[in-house]
């Protein structure tokens, strides 16, 4: 190839990367700014926050985290979004592991079965919202974490199930095979062979199935309500009629933010894959 | 052959809880939704008196039905080139291997994870329109600091509708007609839509940019190579080689991103509210405002199998086609 067109491509090149990187980097800040608003909010006081116009450099005060934190009210809501998300992630693991294994390994239904599965988590929850609100109503558990739990178990379940196939179809089944030559029960296979080895890809699983508990907002509202209100509905609680509570909205926001923060960094490729249905890997 | 059919045996047993719950919670629940809504539930205790189609037609006889539905769709068309735009933007230039291209990816992925409380909280301080007495903020702000202070408006709280003006040419030809509704505030986009999308937007490009960077980089690169020494320019092989591979991604993100739209809820609660002449309503918001503080129990039921009618003729084919496709591999 003639050398002076490829240096001049190689210029040309690297001219668009310089644009290339420059755009993203445009998009990076309108991605970041707004978390970074919110979180700089969260550490205004009531008066700094109604200065106009806003600003960027303030005292920092604790005001907002010191009110929240030592409302009983605010700490009932913490823990009633930690409770739901991490018990109905225990129960979507218990239920689904077992399920997804079976799938996998005894190719039931095959990939039929699978995307049947998934499909259930694209139904609108709306639709499912008014036969809770009886069931529970009858059964007296509104407004308890208990209706949340379960609905979030059922909710999640097909997503982790769905997910989890993938995983223990990696496992090569000659490993299951010589476990059971070797006088291994398939349960024990499944816990002492198959779930060490795709440990990992389980621990996605759970994060995706805390993640979606943890911000989920249409049944926290509907079904848990008054009693049980998770954080989500905390925070949008305090848009009210008469004023907006800025302070400890975005300090309520920001702590909601912090596990996702940290969680979705492991998991983003699931997250990508989990919502698209499989059709991008 | 005997210890395999007990292994399958185990198998199926194991499977069957799960299965079976899931199928009751959403088969089940959105049977006894669609039976709901063909009866005279009116108040919080059940009353399953059959009176067959009523609440349907009353529902779409009511304006506000009608106005959520005008928002549905405008919110869904905008809320989709936007975010497929910004999305296969960002995946070519991703796809230059960039540098730091993880942490790009990492970023403009991290909305997504956030709920849409949070998300309708953050934009609604940021489209916060300020007032003429304290002056402007947010967005407002941004523009005025840029010398752009004429594109300040009043975003979500706005209540204008822009639609074909019933005086122009166009309007008067579609009233003669017989279409004169669609010159009516009827057929149109209003403001406080254009706010929604915009987080919306904020919160799912960064998703959609992950699907078309997949999609990207499963095109072999000898193709686009052997496309360049053919003498194709960068666009050429854009346009002949890169577009026509993405489209299967290109159809499964406008499902995804549809349904998403059409179930929106949050994000309205936590942005706007349904907004001065329900100019940011949406029908899920209806659907909650009339079964949960109304306790129009039936009501709220029709609107909920109108808006799962919309979500499965969406998603259904697409089902169908994906499986199909699966098929044949």
């Amino acid at each position: 190839m003639d050398t002076n067109k490829k240096n001049n491509g190689n210029f040309v090149k690297k001219l668009m990367d310089g644009g290339a990187f420059g755009l993203l980097a445009l998009y990076i800040l309108f991605c970041l700014f707004p978390i970074l608003w919110i979180i700089l909010t969260s550490f205004k006081t009531h008066a700094a926050i109604n200065t106009f116009p806003p600003q960027f450099i303030f005292i920092p005060s604790f005001e907002n985290y010191n009110t929240l934190l030592t409302s009983h009210d605010f700490i009932g809501f913490l823990t009633n979004s930690i409770i739901t998300a991490t018990v109905s992630t225990a129960l979507v693991m218990a239920l689904g592991i077992p399920a997804a294994y079976s799938l996998a390994r005894y190719g039931i239904g095959g990939h039929r079965l699978s995307d049947w599965i998934l499909s259930m988590r694209m139904f609108p929850p709306i639709a499912l919202v008014v036969p809770l609100f009886l069931m529970f109503r009858f059964v007296h558990l509104l407004q308890t974490v208990w209706a949340l739990i379960l609905v979030y178990t059922a909710m999640n379940l097909p997503f982790a199930i769905w997910l989890m196939i993938g995983f223990f179809k990696d496992v090569p089944k000659d490993i299951d095979d010589a476990a059971l030559v070797d006088g291994c029960t398939p349960w024990t296979a499944l816990w002492k062979i198959n779930v060490p080895a795709v440990a990992p890809g389980l621990a996605a699983a759970a994060i995706l199935s805390i993640i979606f508990a943890w911000n989920e907002f249409l049944f926290a509202v509907i079904l848990g309500g008054g009693t049980a209100k998770t954080l989500p509905v905390a925070v949008a609680g305090y848009v009210t009629d008469r004023a907006i509570f800025w302070g400890p909205m975005s300090a309520a926001s920001v702590i909601a933010l912090v596990p996702i923060v940290i969680f979705a960094m492991f998991v983003q490729r699931y997250l990508v894959r989990g919502l698209t249905l499989g059709a991008v890997d | 052959m005997k210890r395999w059919n007990w292994e399958r045996t185990a198998a199926v047993l194991l499977l069957s809880p799960s299965i079976i719950l899931i199928a009751i919670f959403v088969y089940g629940f959105i049977a006894f939704t669609g039976y709901a809504s063909l009866t005279a539930w009116d108040r919080l205790d059940p009353d399953f008196t059959y009176v067959g189609f009523t609440n349907y037609v009353k529902l779409f006889a009511n304006q506000r039905f009608q106005i959520d539905l005008r928002n549905t769709v405008g919110f869904t068309v905008l809320f989709l080139i936007a975010c497929l735009t910004i999305g296969l933007t960002l995946a070519i230039l991703l796809d230059q291997r960039i540098r730091a291209e993880g942490v790009f990816r990492s970023i403009f992925l991290f909305p997504m994870a956030i709920s849409f409380i949070v998300t309708g909280v953050v934009w609604r301080w940021l489209l916060n329109p300020g007032s003429p007495e304290l002056g402007s903020t947010g967005v407002n702000l941004l523009f005025e600091k840029l010398g752009l202070g004429f594109l300040k408006w009043g975003w979500f709280t706005d209540p204008v509708v822009w639609h074909i003006p019933p005086d122009s040419g166009l309007g008067q030809l579609l009233q003669q007609i017989g279409l004169g509704f669609m010159a009516s505030p009827k057929v149109g986009l209003s403001a406080g839509v254009v706010s929604l999308v915009l987080a919306a937007t904020w919160q799912m490009s960064g998703y959609t940019m992950a699907m078309y960077l997949a999609g990207l980089r499963a095109i072999p690169d000898e193709l686009r190579e052997a496309a360049r020494v053919d003498g194709a320019s960068e666009w050429q092989v854009l346009w002949h080689i890169v577009f026509p591979m993405l489209r299967p991604i290109t159809l499964s993100a406008v499902i995804i991103l549809g349904h998403i739209s059409l179930k929106i809820y949050d994000l309205v609660v936590a942005m706007t509210g349904p907004g001065i002449g329900f100019s940011t309503d949406v029908p899920a918001y209806f659907m909650w405002d009339t079964t949960f503080r109304g306790n129009h129990f039936a009501r709220g039921s029709a609107i909920a199998m109108v808006l799962l009618v919309m979500v499965a003729v969406l998603i259904i084919p697409y089902l169908v086609w994906t499986t199909r496709t699966e098929a044949e591999l």
